[in-house]
């Protein structure tokens, strides 16, 4: 029996950041999904593929949501916000402005990040339930932004904006669909890496004190006001480039596309993936992707109902979300080994 | 001119919708220290509950009340049995656990009843002496009972020992049980009361809107808004508050920034409130030591 | 036990990657002797759901012509899988219809952001997108570009140009005010409006545009009001419409122009008041099924015993209307293809349907032909009389 049991689980946060593993076992796991999805991309084919680029595309936004509310405590419950925000930047840098995709995601990636910031500017000021207010009402007017006429010449409107085609990398004898799959991939990887660095290090230890003792923090001459910033431009990166790479893999962006409730969605996905862990992004992008599927098989029209009974019980029985039951799991099977 | 008295009027009209729920909010905020965002979908599936029961053939008035005892038990069986366990957790845990709420209620209700949108007939229609001037029977009859609830809320807030002993439970918990007020019964009571208010609110609302299951999501919008810019310690404020979101939202839809805007404007007073004047323009500023 | 659960999330996982036995091949796909495949998509679930009606009402339809017979001996079965009105779930099922359920064609998706979404993976696949439940113009106006999709229903514009046109006709110095939901319907109604008033004059004093999801549409009844306008245009789902008729009515009483899908007697007219809505006018292509005019038409009387029989539950609608004459354009075609199911003559068969659909109104009949491909373009003017739309001949 180990004696973090009897503590609340979320306790196991305020331990230094990961657990000290040994140098090579540390990249295996990286290393075996980064080998998992590579070999998806001859397993799989067409409507996998695009599946796998959705997952992998969502797991990068969860990523952006999880650093900025699970790692520094500011709830956001308005990120589809800057999913449309990087998927109609896209669009519009590939159709208005010719540029190829592999440079659109990216600057579309930035143009985000600098909303992010803006909008940290009042969110400093905010404290976690009011944020969670105000991105909120963000979600609900994001779709309405992309309506309006002032900006519908660009936006394409309410009938949405059609993206040119991908060319695929025939070179390396990849069709259009296991180009953008593997492009989201090599994205995601990069990604990730960032992500993990990030974490690992002082500004990781930084963002989790704002988090828990934002007054502590501030003692400790830790910057709150520069690293709370940063979290938001970061995050809001993140989750551009996701969006960008979502219109890539749909082809298509349009209000509809970001309705109200895809922000709700990716926080559900971020919950049960597991809120404060990074490949718990993995886990939320695949329950958002694959969870619908599912609950048609048991009742058309039921996603809602249980989307909402999963947070609950996630919240519940589990609130370190799957990759917690998967890091428990693991946990368990090394002191049996040992 | 006539044109702006009846933007005014139809904003009011809205704003007593909006003011209603912001009552609930702010007796959930009062009692908690939480923001309930799944109160607008509780309001809803509250009226879906009065709908079934005059469907089922009760009298109007009857099913109101029971629908009122209803919400008022069921309220108070979420708090018990759901939000209690979130105790000491982290702060992020039951922002969330209320938006699993929000969804949850809301896909149920989708599931059940479907998203067909049902026309529900108000109670004043038979008291068309209510009417004054370019407003409608039920439209006055919103604006009186809003006032009327208000009046009950505060009341039971500053002069009733059950409100101080709630207000205390949320200030300062130990000290309170100290003292012998038993926080749970507390914390139970206005997650009770609030879901009441809901219905009312929900109730009120429904023949303005029609009942669908999306019926209140942008409301609850409004009623936020609302809440804040009144104050959303304060059960007048949120009313005055509710009431001017009302007026703006139109007066802004009509003249200003044009009607594909509006949740827009009303996006950008809940950030200018929050940024600005966090308590309000009624409400007590909160401070914490540290 | 985390062990159990993990296994089996992986697993499950896996299982909804990878691809499900393919179907004997046949020379057709999606075709066998005994039965066609045929998908659709639609909002089955999430706000958008009450327009599921129209697909589950051509499933009803396919299931009682099977109970017939089916078709030259073959069942139609449609696949019916929910895109929740969110355009990249509709091209991830719309793939998933063609590559895993392996369907013959898809038809009758609900929403213009939906279909143009999948509308280019369909056409590179080379999968017939027939009869998509849509009135945006980029069904006509690209039809050469996406040569196999087709939409069905009268243009969004067509209708909004219809009330122009007869405005400019028959009210000459119309002083005209319209309010639209803001999205692709309301859009286009708009634009045909303004195109079908033409130069007419004062013309279009005002526009007021709404969401679906606002509380209440009076401030911009109030607004259009104040204009003087004697003329109200109204594109609205039908809870808007109900909101609109009642407060226009109060003290302004426009002359009211409605779109189709505000049309129902039941569903609109009756909550909004019968009186109230007395002289509206109306360009529609379909019969209300619960209008008392049409209560011993023959066509409502199969489509009410249809749907008693295999669509329990479902509203006898507008779109119950909609999907019922969708469902038999889709049957005729297929019965007309014969044995040729091939991809390539189903697409042939849709340039020369010639049929009458009972539900359809007198004088709306699809008709046609390599150079018209829509199937409905007709519209006819009706008039409310206070119990039921009575047709009005056009000028």
């Amino acid at each position: 029996m180990t004696i973090t049991s009897s503590i609340h689980p979320d306790a196991r946060v305020l331990a230094p950041a990961a657990p000290a593993r040994g140098g090579s076992a540390a990249l295996a796991l990286p290393a075996l999904l980064i080998l998992a999805g590579a070999a998806a991309t001859f397993l799989f084919s067409g409507y996998q593929l695009l599946l796998a680029a959705n997952i992998v595309a969502y797991a990068i936004a969860i990523l952006g949501l999880n650093l900025l509310a699970g790692y520094n405590g500011q709830i956001s419950l308005g990120h589809g916000a800057f999913l449309a925000i990087g998927g109609y930047a896209t669009a519009i840098l590939m159709s208005r402005f010719g540029v190829p995709y592999w440079l659109a995601v990216p600057l579309c990636g930035l143009v985000t990040m600098v909303v992010g910031f803006l909008v940290a500017i009042p969110a400093l000021r905010l404290e976690m339930l009011y944020l969670a207010l105000a991105t909120f009402a963000l979600a609900v007017a994001v779709p309405q932004l992309a309506k309006n006429k002032l900006v519908s010449g660009w936006t394409g409107g309410v009938d949405g904006l059609s993206l040119p085609r991908i060319r695929p990398w025939s070179a390396l004898g990849l069709d259009v669909d296991q180009t953008v799959y593997v492009y989201t991939l090599l994205v995601a990887i990069v990604a990730f890496a960032l992500v993990v660095n990030l974490l690992r290090g002082r500004v990781g230890r930084a963002l989790e004190a704002i988090r828990d003792h934002p007054v502590a923090a501030e003692t400790m001459a830790i910057d709150v006001r520069f690293f709370k910033t940063a979290a938001f431009g970061v995050s809001a990166f993140l989750t551009g480039t996701a969006g960008g790479l979502g219109a890539i893999a749909t082809a298509f962006v349009s209000p509809d596309s970001y309705a109200f409730f895809l922000s709700i969605t990716l926080m559900v996905g971020a919950v049960v993936g597991g809120f404060r862990s990074v490949y718990g992004a993995l886990f939320g992008g695949a329950f958002i992707v694959l969870m619908p599927n599912y609950a048609e098989r048991l009742s058309q029209g039921a996603p809602w109902a249980i989307y909402g009974a999963c947070t609950i019980l996630v919240m519940l029985v589990m609130p370190s979300g799957l990759a917690g039951l998967v890091r428990a799991a693991i946990d368990r099977w090394r002191t049996r080994a040992r | 001119m006539n044109e702006f008295i009846h933007q005014l009027s139809t904003g009011l009209v809205l704003g007593c919708v909006y003011a209603s729920l912001a009552l609930a909010l702010v007796m959930i905020h009062q009692t908690t220290g939480l923001v309930n965002f799944a109160q607008g979908e509780m309001a809803m599936a509250s009226t879906y509950l009065a709908w079934t029961l005059v469907a089922h053939g009760m009298p109007y008035w009857p099913a109101f009340a029971l629908t009122v005892a209803l919400s008022f038990v069921a309220g108070m069986g979420i708090e018990r049995v759901l939000i209690r366990r979130f105790d000491g957790a982290p702060a992020h845990a039951v922002i969330i656990v209320m938006i699993g709420l929000m969804i949850l209620i809301d896909g149920l209700v989708g599931w059940i009843f479907g998203y067909d949108v049902r026309t529900v007939d108000s109670p004043f229609e038979k008291t068309a002496w209510l009417a004054a001037g370019p407003l409608s029977a039920h439209e006055a009859g919103i604006g009186l009972v809003t006032l009327l609830l208000m009046a009950l809320v505060f009341a039971f807030f500053r002069f009733t020992r059950l409100g101080l002993a709630m207000r205390a439970a949320a200030l300062t918990p130990l000290s309170s049980r100290l003292v012998g007020i038993n926080v749970g019964l507390m914390l139970a009571l206005g997650w009770g009361i609030a879901a009441a208010i809901g219905a009312v609110s929900g109730m009120l609302t429904a023949p303005i809107v029609y009942l669908d299951p999306n019926m209140m999501l942008n409301v609850i919008i409004y009623a936020f808004a609302g809440a804040l810019l009144g104050g959303i310690t304060n059960p007048w404020g949120a009313v005055v508050g509710g009431l001017a979101i009302g007026v703006a939202e139109n007066l802004a839809g009509a003249y200003l920034v044009g009607t594909d805007l509006k949740l827009v404007f009303v996006l950008a007073v809940i950030v200018a409130v929050l940024t600005i004047r966090p308590q309000g323009l009624f409400g007590r500023r909160l401070v914490t030591r540290v | 036990m985390a062990l159990t659960r993990r296994t089996f999330a992986l697993s499950t996982a896996a299982a909804a990657l990878l691809p499900r036995a393919a179907s004997a091949a046949t020379k057709f796909p999606g075709v066998t002797d005994t039965e066609i495949r045929i998908g659709s998509t639609g909002p089955l679930s999430g706000p958008a759901a009450s327009w599921s009606t129209v697909n589950k009402v051509v499933r009803a339809l396919f299931e009682s012509v099977n109970a017939a017979g089916g078709v030259n001996g073959r069942q139609l079965k449609l696949i019916l899988l929910d895109d929740g009105y969110s355009p990249p779930r509709t091209v991830e099922q719309t793939r998933k219809l063609v590559e895993v359920e392996q369907v013959s064609f898809v038809t009758a998706q609900i929403g213009s952001a939906p279909g143009l979404a999948a509308r280019r993976y369909l056409n590179d696949a080379k999968v017939p997108q027939l009869f998509a439940c849509s009135g945006a113009d980029a069904w006509i106006d690209e039809i050469r570009t996406y040569p196999w999709s087709l939409g069905w229903a009268p243009l969004y514009s067509d209708e909004g140009r219809a009330a122009g046109k007869w405005i400019a006709a028959n009210k000459p110095g119309a002083k005209v005010a319209i309010l639209y939901q803001n999205d692709e319907a309301g859009r286009g109604y708009l634009r045909g409006l303004k195109e079908g008033l033409g130069a007419a004059s004062p013309g279009l004093l005002r526009a007021e545009s709404y969401e679906s999801t606002d509380p209440s549409v009076d401030s911009q009844i109030v607004s259009l009001q104040s204009t003087g306008a004697d003329v109200l245009a109204l594109s609205c789902n039908p809870k808007t419409s109900v909101q609109a008729i009642r407060k226009s009515q109060d003290t302004w009483r426009p002359q009211m122009f409605m779109n189709s899908s505000m049309t129902s007697v039941a569903q609109v007219l009756t909550p909004a008041g019968l009186e109230r809505a007395k002289g509206a006018l109306s360009f529609a292509f379909a019969k209300d099924p619960t209008s008392p005019a049409w209560a011993n038409d023959p066509g409502v009387r199969d489509f009410n015993a249809m749907m008693d029989k295999f669509g329990a539950g479902l509203p006898h609608d507008a779109l119950a209307a909609l999907g019922a004459s969708l469902g038999a354009t889709v049957v005729q075609l297929v019965r007309q293809c014969g044995n040729d199911l091939s991809r390539e003559n189903l697409v042939k068969q849709t340039m020369a349907i010639d049929l009458d659909v009972p539900m359809l109104l007198p004088g709306v009949r699809i008709h046609t032909t390599p150079q018209n491909r829509h199937p409905v373009r007709e519209l006819r003017a009706q008039r409310f009389d206070g119990t039921s739309w009575t047709l009005v001949a056009q000028k």
